[in-house]
């Protein structure tokens, strides 16, 4: 009888202590995840273009290891950088891919982030409202993403850290039939690689 | 001396009636064909009573009788006239040209008729549809048909399709089908229906963002937009088996269209500098030579002529989008669009007569026709309301296309004159960017 009550209590010992391994493996240690699919601080309210078939990874410590981030604080004000990269468009005129004047000094902050962490790829997604024609709104929406492109690459980003693509008219943000909505959907959005 | 005429008469009636097909034409050979497209046209009415059951399941007469008439409207050459109108019980009213009472039906205003009999013995039917003149009380055309009920549309299909060759010198669509992009909330997969609107197949599944797909000219293919992670490809459809093979080129694409004499796809992709251009793709993938490039500018939405010679395209070189035509062989490029700031969308017609396209008046795209020639337009289509993307049906009679006009994006028919409109598409999501097949043989 003693025997058994020995075997019991080893038993459930070591189901304890399985409990606590599994229970210490599940989450990694980083703190609340940001992914892009999230409004933060920086985003004026507009909530971003989310699934956009490009997928982020989770960001574990290795990686943030591997961008020079090895403290608390350095975590934090890379996520803070990263959220607003991610969520602050830049938005164009009616029918045009000409970078307006207050896009410039958003592009100038992600320039400098593209900069802080040289190790980072990005994709850039040009978008359009709805007036335009689905196939001509896809060509528009590359000329956007260029532009984009093209003026990172002129603030001295290196030209292949950043892939572009065009998804038209098909993944609008804002649903209202109005200016409001439209000028929201004119946009070029920023999706970091992980 | 008797009984071998029995025989031999027994033989021949045996021939006749397994041989399966009876042709009966009454037109002389200088024939003068109906055209549609003609201002003076008028529909032609013509009255379809019911079928006459003559053996097996009567069930299947209403069936048999709504498809002919969907046929014959469809076409946009026939006014199909209220069965009300005559009264004779289409059990006893005769089908063949001794037994019917032209007169009646002259009476109710028609001037064709269609005649349909059938029997069916377990899986199979026998139909038998006969076309007649009513003001020349003379059949024009008869068929018999033997085969499967479950095939029995497709009988009526072909016995309009040869009316239609007859009365205008060209064969219907009956055996086309209508590909277009299906947007459910985030997915958007390419479907394909039949011409008239039924069986909606899903051929792309495991698609998440596809767009622009475009027929091969034999209808073995479909090029499209694939969406891959963070970049776009062109991807080739094998109808078939399903299967689809992407390549990738260098850029981002924005439109993809087959060429309808050879195997080569023009595609719209951006170069270096970030403008969208034209070149030409085999069927391996490989980028044969640049079609439409040069300029800080937008160039997309190829079509090309029925010849494969030119290629109707947008550019927006003048600031707004337009349209132009660019010939391969002498690599000439001429505006052809003059009004409106905002045209887009070509498609060539099957004849080369005409570029349907969508132009933006009134603050809403409608479907226009544009002479490649004389740059003279027609507008197709009006209202508060948005039309795009036309593409022609190889006969060139009729021009489908996008249209929200029933509050969301839908695949619309009109005939070429802009009238006539029908919804195709009757299934949940937004249908957009239609491409329509060839003949399938």
């Amino acid at each position: 009888m003693r025997e058994g009550k020995r075997l019991v209590a080893v038993i459930i010992g070591m189901l304890f202590v399985c409990g606590l391994m599994i229970s210490c493996s599940k989450k990694p240690v980083q703190g609340p995840l940001m992914g892009p699919g999230l409004a933060g601080p920086g985003a004026g309210g507009i909530p971003p273009g989310t699934e956009t078939g490009i997928g982020s990874a989770p960001l574990t410590d290795e990686k943030l290891r591997a961008l020079g981030i090895t403290t608390e604080e350095q975590k934090r004000e890379f996520l803070r950088q990263k959220e607003e990269f991610e969520n602050e468009d830049i938005h164009f005129d009616f029918d045009s891919a000409v970078i307006r004047e207050d896009a410039k000094p958003i592009l100038l902050k992600k320039a400098e982030f593209l900069k802080k962490y040289p190790s980072l790829t990005i994709t850039i997604e040009g978008h359009c409202d709805e007036r335009g024609t689905s196939e001509y709104n896809l060509a528009l929406g590359e000329r956007r993403a260029h532009s984009a492109w093209q003026y990172l690459v002129n603030l001295g980003i290196a030209p292949n850290r950043m892939q572009m693509i065009s998804y038209g008219k098909e993944r609008p943000i804002a649903f209202g039939h109005d200016e409001a909505s439209w000028a929201k959907n004119r946009r070029a959005h920023f999706v970091i690689h992980f | 001396m008797k009984e071998w005429f029995r025989r031999f008469a027994a033989l021949v009636l045996m021939v006749v009636a397994f041989a399966g097909i009876l042709v009966f034409q009454a037109y002389g050979a200088d024939r003068v064909y109906l055209d549609i497209t003609d201002p003076s046209f008028r529909k032609l009415p013509i009255a379809v009573p019911g079928f006459r059951v003559d053996g097996g399941s009567p069930g299947l007469g209403d069936d048999l009788l709504s498809t002919t008439k969907k046929d014959l409207q469809i076409s946009g050459i026939f006014q199909v006239l209220d069965s009300r109108a005559f009264f004779a019980d289409p059990q006893k009213l005769g089908v063949t040209a001794a037994e019917i009472d032209f007169g009646q039906f002259k009476q109710g205003g028609a001037e064709y008729l269609i005649r349909g009999s059938y029997s069916t013995d377990g899986q199979n039917i026998h139909l038998e549809l006969r076309f007649f003149d009513v003001v020349g009380r003379k059949m024009l055309l008869g068929k018999a048909y033997d085969g499967k009920i479950q095939d029995r549309k497709l009988m009526i299909h072909r016995f309009v399709d040869e009316i239609l060759k007859l009365i205008t010198g060209e064969g219907g669509v009956f055996s086309t089908k209508i590909a277009f992009v299906n947007k459910e909330g985030k997915t958007s997969r390419i479907y394909m229906v039949d011409f008239d609107g039924s069986n909606p197949t899903l051929l792309t599944p495991r698609e998440e963002l596809a767009m622009s797909p475009t027929w091969s000219p034999d209808g073995r293919f479909i090029a499209y937009i694939g969406y891959r992670g963070d970049r776009t490809a062109l991807s080739i459809l094998d109808v078939g088996s399903r299967t689809v093979r992407d390549f990738f080129l260098g850029g981002v694409i924005s439109s993809v269209r087959f060429n309808p004499q050879r195997d080569l796809i023009a595609v719209s992709v951006s170069n270096p500098d970030g403008n969208p251009e034209i070149v030409g793709v085999d069927l391996q993938g490989n980028i044969t030579g640049k079609l439409i490039a040069g300029g800080w500018n937008i160039k997309t939405s190829p079509s090309w002529s029925p010849d494969g010679r030119k290629i109707a395209y947008v550019s927006n070189e003048t600031g707004g989008p337009q349209i132009y035509i660019y010939d391969v062989s002498t690599g000439s490029r001429r505006r052809i669009t003059f009004s409106g700031d905002y045209n887009t969308s070509p498609s060539w017609s099957p004849k080369g007569d005409w570029i349907a396209y969508s132009g933006l008046v009134g603050g809403h795209h409608h479907i226009f026709i544009v002479n490649p020639e004389t740059s003279s337009t027609m507008q197709l289509t009006n209202g508060n309301y948005n039309d795009e993307a036309p593409t022609w049906s190889p006969d060139g009679r009729m021009i489908a296309f996008q249209s929200n006009r029933s509050g969301r994006n839908a695949i619309w028919v009109m005939l070429r004159n802009g009238t006539d409109a029908r919804l195709l598409t009757e299934m949940p999501g937004d249908q957009i960017l239609p491409s329509w097949s060839p003949r399938f043989q």
